[in-house]
């Protein structure tokens, strides 16, 4: 099977572009600053000398490879990026769900489902004036309710349309028979309906949250320092008085990535579907 | 036009086993059916001869030539798909020159032989509709001409009736006829369905579980079945099959149904001699229900049965009967009186029994040599 | 499931009878539990969507910025009318970056496309180590997007792993600035956006060619067709709808593209990666000048509508065809 064999090699190579990017983060984050660029010598894959001090660096904001400490460490920009994404996707996932399965049931709400996806089309900065004046007026700005109000909204239209498709393809004599036996709609809704969805929600929620997670350019606009998410705190880390801190900003972009790739091979029968808003199923 | 030879052909999909040592060998111009319950593995083998699955082991040749290893873009056969398979985002004219476009004939000349096919299955009026208004039946039609059209040496057609409305399927079975015998062509039909296969087929090809039971005339498949598989399989209601005891007395040799002396059948010369060659006490006795007949009264060639169940069936009255230990079926005239609780007295057409071997399955077979001289 | 769908079916037919009333009631509390459902998300509409708009169409027709010390309903002190999309007009570094964003696209998006519909293909007649290496594949679109524009950063270093890596192949030692130089910053930082997004080409592409019929495709082997022909005159145009779709996704987000190219070149050197998000991010937090970029963004919101409007229709019709043909 020579075919075969070639068709492996190349999608091979592929693979092996795709992880060697990443894999040169991963070790530059186990590299002690010597090692960093070519300037102080050659350049090598795997560490030399293979080092914790950039965790330790971002984690307790002081190593012995670097003179100056850390003034803000990695935890609370931890912390706020769990916070937010969950609490975004929370915001996402209820919404959209309970407002998919009124469009899907009762075909009311007009051009709802359209209005959620331009909202998804349009570059957040041509829009984002007014939101930003919003947000200082009512006292929004850098707070994590602020900043995870917006999560929800800008991946409602995900969660909306994901969803919807799933209650369309569930047959409405589902509720209605419970119905006929005595369960009011809501409980036909809670007790029926989302049972049988519950793996989709699931589903939904983790792609949602890996949205969240990986957002930049929200966090950059909306926070100014008490709530930074990981992407901004990472891009942040630049200091005058070190220069580039190669290898700690490797060790903080190793944290950032861990979750969403996880969670993303997870849900990898999922991802077709969810990206292209329920449009085309795996 | 090709021969198809099968040698000791296996197909195996890890530990299972689809089929089993097959030889079989197609004459040039032949239609054949493979023939079987589902699961038989009779796709399996049709798959193999186009190409569509790998032999295991053994080999497949087209006339003289070695295909088993050739990839079923080069092997020149026709297939129809069960679902039909057809290109449902071109138009009828499209999916019908698409082999002829692959092979790069210019235009003018496949025009003309669309032309022609659309002609021969009716589709004309159709050709440049998109495929997906079609109805089922013009998709089996444009499945079978675009097959056609390339004029493969070898034309496979997988259930391809199983779709199709009754009224339909009969007059599709005969326009099949026809195009095998316009064009000539070796062409072997898989089906689940004994009539089609024995009103269509010069030669009928019974598989079960993987192994090919017996590859013969619809004629031989349903008046000498190889094996009780075969004999059950073929026919409806299909044969009665009752274990029966040898009785020899003088020269006289006799069947005890269900070993009861009551249930005695008198045994001719033919089956007499089987009986005693086989060297068995007890054999498996068999008759087909349409071969059956009440008598009017007792006699030495008859056994008394109890009617428990009479059917009405169109034409047909179909009995069950019970007999000492034995129950089994036959079928007669409507006109014929059968009430159930009745007894009758039943007289069998001995030349149309068999015996079979009760631990082979295999059906006793007469030594030609000795029996035309004895 | 299946137990309430067999119920079902017992219970409506012992009451269809007496239910008519009852029926009409029941339906007019649906209704109105589904109007309460909807609600949440029609407010989150009009905060953010509604309410926002009309403040931006205000904003954009004065001269107000955050420095004036007012507040922004006060900004019709300094009313202006069209003078800020007179003035986009004339703007040539706005042009500059909207034209740098189209180069982007345009050059990009085919990329990603032909890589992932030659990795779908690949994939679709069959590789050994399929999970694994669909995975390997797929990793590079699930990383953060800034964590990814670090990493080429890092690459693309004139003393990282690139420059190295050449020099092996050089005599003398490679040492090229890739980001400061106004044409390979270019090339970089598509190669990053090629690097994260050709996997995203590839799952739809896939999928969509995992969808094409099999017994079609061996009709078409059997009639004679080569792979090249069976994918171009079977697979490809029966996916039609999912190419259009991929590249539908693809095109707008990387319209959008910000995250990558400011960690990566924050639109530098000078301008030659600004794009019309990196020039609106700059013209936000640098000049200030918020009444402008609201003025942009109001046009930008309606050309963007214009276009989307009509290849969502055409989608539409595109996938409408693709069902009935199934």
């Amino acid at each position: 099977m020579p075919a075969l064999l070639v068709r492996t090699v190349i999608v091979a190579i592929f693979a092996a572009i795709a992880l060697l990017p990443v894999a040169w983060m991963t070790t530059m984050a186990f590299k002690p600053p010597a090692e960093w660029t070519s300037a102080a010598g050659s350049l090598t894959f795997f560490p030399k000398n293979p080092t914790w001090a950039n965790f330790q660096y971002v984690f307790t904001g002081s190593s012995p490879d670097q003179i100056v400490s850390l003034d803000r460490t990695v935890w609370s920009p931890l912390f706020a990026s769990v916070l937010t994404s969950v609490i975004g996707t929370l915001i996402a996932v209820i919404c959209g769900t309970i407002a998919a399965y009124a469009v899907s049931r009762e075909k009311i709400g007009g051009n709802i489902g359209l209005s959620l996806l331009q909202l998804r089309i349009f570059p957040p900065l041509a829009v984002m004036i007014p939101v930003m004046i919003m947000w200082a007026f009512l006292g929004m700005t850098d707070t994590w309710w602020g900043l995870s109000l917006i999560y929800g909204i800008v991946t409602l239209p995900f969660s909306f349309w994901l969803m919807k498709a799933y209650f369309d393809e569930l047959p409405r004599e589902i509720e209605e028979a419970a119905i006929v036996e005595g369960c009011s709609p809501i409980e036909a809704f809670t007790q029926i309906t989302l049972p049988i969805v519950a793996s989709a929600v699931a589903s939904t929620a983790l792609f949602i949250f890996i949205l969240n997670w990986s957002d930049y350019l929200i966090a950059l606009l909306l926070t100014r320092k008490d709530w930074t998410t990981i992407p901004i705190y990472m891009n942040a880390l630049a200091t005058a008085a070190s220069g580039q801190l190669y290898g700690a900003k490797a060790a903080l972009g190793l944290i950032a990535a861990i979750p969403p790739v996880i969670l993303g091979i997870s849900i990898q029968r999922f991802l077709v579907r969810g990206l292209t808003f329920g449009a085309l199923k795996q | 036009m090709s021969s198809i030879t099968l040698t000791n052909t296996t197909k195996k999909f890890g530990e299972f086993t689809a089929v089993r040592d097959m030889n079989l060998s197609i004459k040039n111009g032949e239609f054949v059916a493979i023939l079987g319950p589902s699961g038989c593995g009779k796709t399996t083998t049709m798959n193999m001869i186009a190409g569509i699955e790998d032999a295991s082991q053994g080999t497949i040749h087209f006339d003289d030539r070695d295909m088993t290893h050739t990839s079923m873009q080069k092997r020149g056969v026709g297939f129809v798909f069960q679902n039909y398979a057809i290109f449902t985002h071109m138009s009828v004219r499209k999916n019908l020159a698409f082999g002829l476009e692959i092979q790069g004939l210019a235009k003018p000349e496949v025009d003309r032989r669309v032309k022609e096919m659309a002609e021969f299955m009716a589709l004309s009026h159709r050709l440049d509709q998109q495929s997906s208004s079609l109805s089922v039946n013009e998709m089996q039609k444009l499945a079978i001409g675009r097959s056609a059209i390339v004029e493969p040496s070898i034309f496979l057609l997988d259930e391809p009736l199983s779709n199709l409305d009754a009224a339909f399927r009969e007059r599709m079975r005969l326009e099949l006829r026809e195009l095998q015998r316009k064009l000539g062509q070796t062409m072997i039909y898989v089906t689940h369905d004994q009539i089609e296969a024995m009103g269509l087929a010069d030669r009928i090809a019974v598989m079960n579980h993987a192994v090919l039971q017996q590859f013969d005339t619809p004629e031989n498949i349903y008046a000498k079945p190889a094996n009780v598989f075969v004999a059950r399989f073929i026919g409806a209601p299909s044969m009665n099959i009752l274990r029966a005891h040898i009785a020899r007395d003088g020269r006289k040799v006799s069947a005890q149904l269900g070993g009861l002396e009551a249930d005695t059948i008198p045994l001719d010369n033919r089956l007499a001699s089987l009986a005693l060659q086989s060297g068995k006490q007890e054999l498996l006795f068999g008759f087909r229900p349409e071969t059956m007949r009440l008598a009017d009264r007792k006699s030495a060639k008859t056994f008394a049965a109890e009617v428990s169940l009479v059917e009405t069936v169109g034409r047909r009255r179909i009995g069950h009967f019970q007999s000492g230990l034995s129950t089994f079926v036959g079928t007669f005239a409507r006109r014929i009186p059968l009430k159930a609780g009745e007894v009758v007295n039943i007289e069998l057409d001995l030349d149309t029994c068999h015996f079979f071997d009760p631990d082979t399955e295999l059906r006793l077979i007469e030594p030609e040599v000795e029996t035309e001289n004895g | 499931m299946t137990d309430v769908v067999s119920n079902s079916t017992q219970a409506s037919a012992g009451t269809v009878a007496p239910a008519m009333a009852a029926q009409d009631k029941l339906s007019s509390a649906r209704l109105s539990m589904a109007k309460k459902m909807l609600l949440p998300t029609q407010l989150l509409l009009v905060f953010i969507v509604a309410f926002p708009l009309i403040m931006q169409v205000y904003i954009s027709l004065t001269w107000w910025t955050p420095l004036d010390g007012t507040p922004w309903y006060m900004a019709y002190l300094s009313w202006s009318w069209f003078d800020n999309y007179r003035e986009l007009f004339l703007d040539d570094a706005l042009w500059g970056a909207i034209w740098r964003t189209v180069l982007f696209v345009l050059i990009a998006v085919p990329i990603q496309f032909f890589f992932g519909l030659f990795l779908a293909s690949l994939f679709y007649e069959g590789i050994a180590g399929k999970p694994v290496l669909y995975s390997l594949i797929l990793m590079p679109m699930m990383i953060v997007p800034a964590v990814a524009g670090y990493i080429f950063f890092l690459i693309f270093q004139q003393t990282g792993p690139l420059n190295a890596i050449i020099s092996l192949f050089y005599e003398d030692a490679f040492s090229v600035n890739w980001l400061n130089d106004v044409n390979r910053a270019f090339i970089a930082v598509i190669v990053a956006d090629v690097w994260q997004w050709t996997p995203l080409m590839f799952l739809i592409l896939f999928a969509g060619l995992m969808s094409v019929p099999e017994d079609q495709m061996r009709a078409a082997t059997i009639l004679g067709a080569n792979w090249r022909q069976r994918f171009f005159r079977i697979a490809l145009p029966r996916i039609k709808a999912v190419i259009v779709i991929a590249l539908a996704l693809r095109i707008i987000e990387c319209f959008k593209i910000f995250d990558m190219l400011f960690v990566m070149t924050r639109g530098g050197p000078g301008v030659a990666t600004e794009s019309l998000s990196l020039y609106l991010y700059k013209q936000t937090f640098q000049s200030l000048e918020w009444s402008y970029v609201a003025a942009i963004g109001i046009t930008v919101l309606i050309v963007l509508s214009v276009i989307t409007g009509v290849l969502i229709a055409k989608a539409g019709k595109a996938a409408r065809k693709q069902v009935e043909e199934a």
